[in-house]
C-alpha cells in the first residue's frame, strides 16, 4: 500500500514537471516565478 | 513558382535574453568588442570564470553574454561579451546587437561605461579600422592585444607606446587562455572609466569615410607594427594541401570517416561498463525490494529507461572530442571553405556552414547561429535545414539500432561495418539538408546567393583545457537531460504502460491493456505501412520531447511488456522483436523526423512566427514518412 502510494506520488510529480516544462509558456513561467520570489 | 520570403520580425531585445547574475546597480559595465575570432569569449571566460563556448573560427558568439568579474580592488564589474564584427555598419542580426550595445541603443540595456576592443595581436590589419570607428562613439576605451604570446613567437614587433599614442587609448597585451595580462587590463579599464567624456551623436559612416578610416588604420599599422622577418609559412604549406579542390575534399572525407570509426570502436569498453553497472543496480533492487508497484517503477521505468540512454554518453563524448579538436585547430574553417562550392550549388549561403556544423551537436545553437547570415532568405533557408543535420540526440537511436541489427564485422579488411553505416546516416542527413536547401532556394525563393567571405584562422595547437571542458560540458548536458526530461518522461511512460492493469482472466502481456497499449494500437494502422510496431508508436510519442527519449521509452515499454525475449540488453530485445526492414525504416525515419519540441520552439523564437516551426514540422514529417515507407518496402523486397 505504502509502495503504491509512493509510486503514484512520484508519477504525479513527474506529470506535473513535464506539463510545467513542456506546456506552460516561458512568459507565464517567468511571471509565476517572479511572483513566487516576491512572496518569499 | 516563387514565394515571397517573409520578414523575420526579430527584435534585438528578443535575441538578447538577460540571464545575468545579480550585481550592484552601480557596478562598472564593460563591453568586449572586436573582430570575429580574436578571443573575446576566451577573455570573457578568463575575466568572469564563465564557460562559454570558444572555437578557432568566426561566428561562435551570436548573442550578448553577461558575467561578473572583480576589479583590482575587489569591486564588482559587469562584463558583456558581444558577437564579433568588422564594422559598426551592421548587416546581420548578431552585428546589430554589437552595434546597438556599443551605441547604447539596445532596449533595456544600460550603455557600457568602458569598451575593451579585443584584437588578435597576430592580425591587426582589420581591427585598427574598427578601433577608429569605435572611437567615434566617444566612450572610454582600452585596446587589448590578445594572443600576444603567439605574436611574439611568430616574431611580430609592436610598438605598444606609439600605438597607444596614435590611437589615444591604453593598449594592454593579454593571453586570455592563460589568464595573462588580466590585472593590467582591469587597471587600465578603471583608469579610463573615470575620465570625462562626451558621447557625440553617431551616424553611419559613408563609403568615403570608411575608406579614409581604412587609410588611417593602414598608416598606424605601418608606423607601429613590424611583421616578422621570417614569416610563418606552416599555415600556407598546410593550406596548399588541405584546401586543394581534390586532395582537400578527400582528406575531409577521410577525417570524418575515421571519426565515426573511432566513435564505435573506442566507446565499446566504457559502454559495456555502464551497461553492466545498470544491470547490477537493477538486480540489487530486485533482491532488496519486495515485488510491487514501486519496484516496477524503479526497475522497469527508471533504470531500464534512463539507463538505456546513459549508455551512450561515451559515444557522444568521443564524437565531441573529435569535433572540438578540429574546431580548435582551425581545420573546421577550412572545411567551411571546401564545402562552400557544394553548398552554394545547393543554394545555401557559405556562412550557413558554421550554423550547420553546430547542428551536429544540437539544432538549437545551429538555428541561433544562423544570425550570422545577413540575408533573410538565406537565414530562413538555413533555419529550415538545420534540424536535418544529425544532432547528438539521434546518436542513441542510431547506435541502438545499428548495434542490434548490423553485424560488427570488418569490411575491406580495416573498416567496421557499424561505423560505415553510422557514417552513411550522417552523410544522408547532410545530403538531405543540401537537397532541401536546393528546393527552397532554387524553386521557392529564387535569387542569387551572396558571395561568402570568411577569414581563415591560423592553425593552432588545440588548448587541452578548452578541449577537456568542451567534452565534459557535452557529457554533462546529456547526463542532465537524462536526469531531468528523460527521467520524468520515463516515469510517465511507465505509468501509461502499467495502468490500467489487465482485466481478470486476461491473456497476453499487461501492457496490451494499458493506456500506452491503447495509444500504440490506435496509432498502429497509421504506422503499419512503414513497418512500425505498436511499441514503436508508443515510443514515438514521448520521443516528441527529444529524440533520445524514444530509446528510453522502448527500454521501458519492453521491460514492462515482459515475456520471452524482453529481458537483457535492449539491442538484443529489439533484435528478437523486429525485422531488419523495420529497423532500417526506423533509421530512415529518424534521419528526417521532426521529433524535438525545443527545436521547433527555438525556430518560433528566431523567426517570431508560428509559420516556420509549422512548416518545418510538416515537411520533416512528410519526408520521414516517405523515407521510412520507401526503406521498409525496398528492404522487404530484398528479403530483409
Amino acid at each position: 500500500m505504502v509502495q503504491a502510494a509512493l509510486a503514484y506520488l512520484i508519477v504525479a510529480l513527474a506529470f506535473a514537471w513535464v506539463v510545467w516544462r513542456m506546456f506552460v509558456p516561458g512568459k507565464v513561467k517567468a511571471d509565476l516565478m517572479t511572483r513566487w520570489r516576491r512572496k518569499r | 513558382m516563387s514565394v515571397e520570403a517573409p520578414e523575420a520580425r526579430m527584435s534585438v531585445a528578443e535575441l538578447a535574453p538577460d540571464t545575468t547574475p545579480a550585481a550592484p546597480a552601480a557596478a562598472l559595465r564593460i563591453a568586449l568588442v572586436g573582430n570575429p575570432n580574436c578571443g573575446k569569449t576566451a577573455l570573457f571566460n578568463a575575466l568572469t570564470g564563465a564557460r562559454q563556448k570558444v572555437a578557432n573560427y568566426a561566428g561562435v558568439t551570436v548573442e550578448r553574454k553577461e558575467g561578473l568579474a572583480h576589479g583590482p580592488n575587489g569591486e564588482t564589474l559587469r562584463v558583456l561579451d558581444l558577437p564579433g564584427t568588422y564594422s559598426l555598419r551592421a548587416r546581420s542580426p548578431d552585428e546589430v546587437i554589437t552595434r546597438d550595445v556599443a551605441l547604447g541603443r539596445l532596449e533595456g540595456e544600460t550603455p557600457p561605461d568602458v569598451m575593451i576592443c579585443v584584437a588578435d595581436a597576430t592580425n591587426l590589419r582589420l581591427v585598427l579600422r574598427l578601433v577608429l570607428e569605435l572611437k567615434q562613439i566617444g566612450r572610454p576605451m582600452v585596446l587589448a592585444l590578445n594572443m600576444y604570446d603567439i605574436a611574439e613567437r611568430q616574431g611580430w614587433s609592436i610598438d605598444l607606446d606609439r600605438l597607444s599614442r596614435e590611437l589615444g587609448m591604453p593598449v594592454v597585451t593579454t593571453v586570455a587562455t592563460r589568464k595573462r595580462g588580466l590585472d593590467k587590463l582591469l587597471v587600465a579599464v578603471e583608469a579610463v572609466a573615470g575620465a570625462a567624456h562626451e558621447v557625440p551623436a553617431w551616424r553611419e559612416p559613408s563609403a568615403g569615410e570608411l575608406r579614409a578610416a581604412h587609410a588611417e588604420a593602414e598608416r598606424i599599422r605601418k608606423t607601429c607594427i613590424r611583421p616578422p622577418s621570417h614569416p610563418d609559412t606552416l599555415t600556407g604549406r598546410l593550406d596548399s594541401v588541405l584546401l586543394h579542390p581534390v586532395a582537400g575534399v578527400a582528406i575531409l572525407l577521410t577525417v570524418l570517416f575515421l571519426m565515426f570509426q573511432a566513435v564505435f570502436s573506442w566507446a565499446q569498453p566504457p559502454m559495456d561498463l555502464i551497461k553492466s553497472a545498470f544491470d547490477h543496480l537493477s538486480t540489487l533492487i530486485t533482491q532488496v525490494m519486495p515485488d510491487g508497484v514501486l519496484r516496477s517503477l524503479i526497475c522497469d521505468g527508471i533504470i531500464s529507461g534512463v539507463g538505456s540512454v546513459l549508455v551512450f554518453v561515451p559515444q557522444i563524448m568521443i564524437l565531441f572530442l573529435f569535433i572540438i579538436l578540429l574546431e580548435d585547430s582551425g581545420y573546421m574553417a577550412r572545411a567551411a571553405f571546401l564545402m562552400d562550392k557544394i553548398m552554394g550549388g545547393a543554394g545555401l549561403h557559405g556562412r550557413a556552414f558554421i550554423p550547420l556544423l553546430s547542428s551536429f551537436a544540437c539544432a538549437i545553437p545551429g538555428i541561433m547561429g544562423a544570425r550570422v547570415i545577413d540575408n533573410k532568405r538565406d537565414r530562413l533557408t538555413t533555419i529550415l535545414v538545420a534540424p536535418l543535420m544529425t544532432c547528438s540526440a539521434r546518436i542513441p537511436v542510431y547506435t541502438l539500432i545499428i548495434s542490434a541489427f548490423i553485424p560488427n564485422r570488418a569490411v575491406w579488411g580495416f573498416a567496421s561495418l557499424q561505423g560505415l553505416v553510422m557514417f552513411g546516416l550522417y552523410a544522408t542527413g547532410i545530403l538531405s539538408a543540401l537537397a532541401v536547401g536546393f528546393v527552397v532556394r532554387k524553386v521557392f525563393w529564387r535569387g542569387a546567393t551572396e558571395p561568402f567571405l570568411m577569414e581563415l584562422p591560423a592553425y593552432k595547437r588545440p588548448d587541452a583545457k578548452n578541449v577537456a571542458m568542451g567534452v565534459l560540458t557535452r557529457g554533462k548536458i546529456f547526463v542532465k537531460r537524462a536526469g531531468t526530461v528523460i527521467l520524468a518522461m520515463m516515469i510517465v511512460v511507465w505509468f501509461l504502460s502499467s495502468v490500467p492493469g489487465p482485466p481478470p482472466g486476461a491473456v497476453g502481456p499487461a501492457i496490451n491493456y494499458s493506456f500506452a497499449g491503447m495509444i500504440g494500437h490506435g496509432l498502429e494502422p497509421l504506422l503499419r505501412p512503414i513497418g512500425f510496431t505498436w511499441q514503436i508508436a508508443v515510443a514515438l510519442i514521448p520521443g516528441m520531447a527529444a529524440r533520445e527519449v524514444a530509446v528510453a521509452a522502448l527500454g521501458t515499454v519492453y521491460a514492462v511488456s515482459g515475456g520471452e525475449g524482453a529481458t537483457g540488453p535492449l539491442a538484443g530485445v529489439l533484435h528478437a522483436h523486429w525485422s531488419l526492414a523495420t529497423a532500417l525504416a526506423l533509421l530512415a525515419w529518424y534521419v528526417f523526423a521532426p521529433q524535438c519540441a525545443a527545436t521547433l520552439g527555438v525556430i518560433k523564437r528566431e523567426t517570431n512566427s508560428w509559420t516556420w516551426p509549422t512548416v518545418t514540422f510538416f515537411y520533416m514529417l512528410a519526408l520521414a514518412y516517405a523515407a521510412a515507407f520507401a526503406t521498409f518496402h525496398i528492404a522487404q523486397a530484398f528479403g530483409a
